[in-house]
């Protein structure tokens, strides 16, 4: 990696992402109390609620923001940055935070003697994380970039989120709707579909980033 | 060989329903080292040339070439914006960053790898540009004068090839302006640069090529003297007591508040209805308006 | 009241032409309107008494509030901090505009924006029951239930969404309140404490099961009372009139120390 690569990362914080760290932190903290004050009742959810529901929330929503809320981004479409590294320079530094966040949080769960065997093992935990955190950061910057704005891409987000929360049944009962759902990892770990549900979300990721990635090379619709 | 060689190049924007905007319409344009001034009143497709020129626009028709490269694709507009210095009109800045870190960021995207070269260029374009001294400063602490200095020490920093600069002087004071115009005298001597600006002034006093765009079309291209001496003939002041604007097909350029009366500078066919109308020399702000007004363009003055 | 009409007249104007807006209802309304036409909902009851058709009046409208006010807390969260970032503040700063009128204008105007759609969507409604077989006062039953359901929850919600970005950064609110959404309304309170169940609840659900006497849970209990129902009432709308009122001071602040 280029050393420069380290000093756009720096600058990359300094200017987009230091707004961003607050918030995510702060509901990090708040389960975190959550978990150690609920550790004889139900913090096994909650220890799983943060990674799996909240955080592919976060990322959703703020994945719009990174790419067009810029106050110099006439001049950063200018520079001879390609629309590739646009895209990974803006959504790797959040979800590099994001990736901190968790680890620490799970590592506290750990801690604290939480035995989350039940919703998979390690690797599958971390699975059913990181997949919907970057399923729905694909989607809300494919939503932006094809809106031109970050309003919409938020409602839809948001929409998805809640509708998969409440109708989780409905849909894990249903083919296809079943490969589209972000959940699996809280509420149906053991489900026989589970790998072929991450798979798929996978998949889905892909092509959104790669929609994305086409969307931004139009660079004249974003100024 | 020419650095810019623009070649029918139209744009046009699509708006909701069945409204588009044409921006650029067939346009043939060559460009080499130097400075060149781009005049044009406001909706003439300036700033829509000068973005198609950064990579950041996509013509709908025709073709650019930017020091041989053709700018029909991402690999190509890449490499133009790698050698490119461009200060757009609304420029956006990162509050929290210093003066010296905002350029320093600029340079690295522009892909200014070694730390010292970069370091060493930083200082440069901020002494340039008068902000030494304030290079430690918070960028939100700084005036709107300021900010456009840094606009322009960002758009320096890679020595570039290229310089495109729209509406640069906006916002500085008189003696920030001459300073300005002088750095990009010194600088257009190895390079092209392209300055788009509204202040007839400025391109008087730097340019040697000048063109004129209305309505995306390119009305003029030639030196100031040419578009100065076009008018000659066609300029007079009048001054008089009467409470009423001249008219006749006149367009008012300028009203000064004398003490024998208002005294008006004139552009138009004739003034023969004004036979106290005394003819000048014209001046580059009156072939401009002589140029619009010779082609249909109503040039407002109130 | 001048003053309010016009901020009124031009914000409700700029925020209803808003086509991502009209796109996310859109598929919101389309997706109710399908589970209305599901086979278990599609056969409505033979004999119509008033009871009944209150029921139905009520669960049809109230399904509105499950998803639609999440569309609204995001779409009119941006409505005044715009002001600041188009850098508009300070121009409306320089006019005799009062700062009570601003906030109340602004206001209204992303209250109704935000209720116009949904209006519409009821009047769909209304013509499908009638379709279906339901009298015609379902029209106007509709409208009262309408009147009770959807407008405090979304008066809350606009006001909220309206002021809190003054403060919080808009991205941290649009977070935030699509979280708070889910946990304020449709969280089992055994599972972390939350204001489900409680008078600060706004999806309407207290009223719903105190006065229109059904409910949408699968357990079929009514829960709440009629005093429940007034309280709730009361109580969201204090909540607006405090987040406005908040709102106010705010700016009056920002504007002495400016």
């Amino acid at each position: 990696m280029k050393r420069s690569t380290g000093i756009t990362w720096r600058y990359s914080l300094r200017a987009h992402l230091a707004g961003q760290l607050w918030l995510p932190a702060a509901i990090w903290a708040l389960f975190i109390f959550l978990v150690l004050t609920q550790l004889d009742y139900n913090a096994k959810e909650i220890a799983v609620t943060f990674p799996v529901v909240v955080i592919p929330l976060l990322a959703g929503i703020t994945a719009g923001y990174a790419l067009l809320e810029d106050p110099a981004l006439e001049l950063q479409l200018a520079s001879p940055v390609s629309a590739a590294r646009m895209l990974l320079r803006r959504l790797g530094g959040q979800l590099a935070i994001v990736t901190v966040l968790v680890a620490l949080f799970q590592a506290v769960c750990t801690a604290a003697g939480l035995d989350l065997s039940g919703y998979g093992s390690l690797f599958m935990r971390q699975v059913f994380w990181m997949v919907p955190c970057l399923a729905l950061s694909a989607l809300g910057c494919a939503l932006t970039l094809a809106f031109s704005q970050t309003t919409p891409a938020v409602l839809l987000i948001s929409i998805v989120w809640l509708l998969q929360l409440i109708l989780r049944h409905w849909i894990i009962d249903h083919n296809p709707a079943r490969y589209f759902f972000l959940f699996t990892g809280l509420f149906f770990p053991q489900h026989p579909a589970a790998n072929a549900i991450q798979l798929s979300l996978v998949v889905i990721t892909a092509v959104l980033f790669i929609i994305s990635w086409m969307l931004l090379q139009r660079q004249e619709r974003y100024i | 060989m020419n650095t810019i060689e623009i070649s029918n190049l139209s744009k046009i924007y699509r708006g909701g329903g069945a409204r588009s905007v044409t921006a650029l319409d067939g346009l043939d344009l060559e460009v080499g080292v130097g400075m060149f001034g781009l005049l044009g009143p406001n909706g003439a497709g300036k700033t829509t040339l000068m973005r198609i020129l950064a990579g950041i626009v996509h013509p709908t028709r025709g073709s650019v070439r930017v020091c041989g490269h053709l700018l029909d694709s991402e690999k190509e507009r890449l490499a133009v914006k790698a050698m490119l210095g461009y200060l757009p009109q609304e420029l956006g800045i990162y509050p929290e960053l210093s003066a010296e870190q905002f350029v320093d960021y600029m340079a690295v995207l522009k892909g200014m790898d070694d730390p010292n070269q970069r370091k060493q260029s930083v200082a440069q374009v901020l002494e340039m540009v008068g902000l030494s001294p304030e290079a430690g400063r918070k960028l939100k602490g700084f005036s709107g004068g300021m900010k456009r200095r840094v606009g322009i020490a960002q758009a320096l920093v890679n020595d570039p090839r290229i310089l495109i600069v729209d509406e640069p002087t906006a916002g500085l004071d008189p003696e920030e302006r001459i300073r300005f115009r002088n750095l990009l005298v010194n600088l257009a001597s190895e390079r092209t640069v392209l300055l788009s600006t509204h202040i007839v002034e400025d391109i008087g006093q730097t340019c040697r090529d000048v063109a004129v765009l209305a309505h995306g079309k390119l009305l003029f291209r030639g030196n100031p003297a040419e578009l100065m001496s076009a008018a000659a003939g066609h300029v007079w002041t009048l001054t008089t007591t009467d409470l009423q604007k001249p008219d006749h097909g006149l367009t008012v350029v300028s009203m000064l508040h004398l003490a024998e009366g208002v005294q008006y500078r004139l552009v138009g066919e004739s003034a023969a209805g004004y036979p106290a109308a005394q003819p000048v020399q014209p001046g580059l702000e009156d072939g401009y308006v002589w140029l619009m007004k010779s082609v249909g363009h109503a040039v407002e003055m109130v | 009241m001048k003053q309010i009409w016009n901020i009124f007249k031009e914000e409700y104007r700029m925020s209803i032409r808003r086509p991502g807006v009209w796109l996310a209802y859109g598929v919101i309304f389309l997706l109710y309107f399908y589970t209305m036409t599901l086979p278990e909902r599609a056969e409505l009851p033979k004999v119509y008494d008033t009871a009944t058709l209150w029921a139905i009046s009520g669960v049809a409208v109230f399904e509105l509030n499950l998803f639609a006010p999440l569309l609204a807390g995001i779409s009119t969260a941006d409505r005044m901090v715009r002001d600041r970032t188009l850098k508009m503040d300070e121009l409306l700063r320089s006019t005799p505009l009062l700062r009570r009128s601003y906030v109340l204008g602004k206001f209204a105007a992303a209250l109704i924006s935000m209720l116009t759609p949904l209006f519409l969507y009821v009047q769909v409604i209304s013509i499908f029951l009638i379709f279906k077989g339901a009298p015609i006062q379902i029209v106007w039953m509709n409208l009262v239930s309408f009147c009770a359901l959807t407008l405090p929850a979304y008066a809350f919600v606009t006001a909220f969404s309206v002021a809190c970005p003054l403060v919080v950064p808009l991205r941290v609110y649009q977070v935030l309140f699509t979280g708070y959404w889910f946990w304020g309304n449709y969280l089992n309170p055994g599972f972390i404490p939350t204001l489900a169940g409680t008078w600060l609840m706004p999806c309407g659900k207290i009223v719903l099961e105190s006065l229109f006497r059904t409910t949408v849970m699968i357990d079929g209990l009514l829960r709440y009372t009629r005093f429940d129902a007034l309280m709730n009432l009361i109580v969201l709308a204090a909540c607006v009139v405090i987040i406005l009122t908040a709102a106010e001071r705010w700016l009056a602040w920002k504007a002495r120390i400016a």
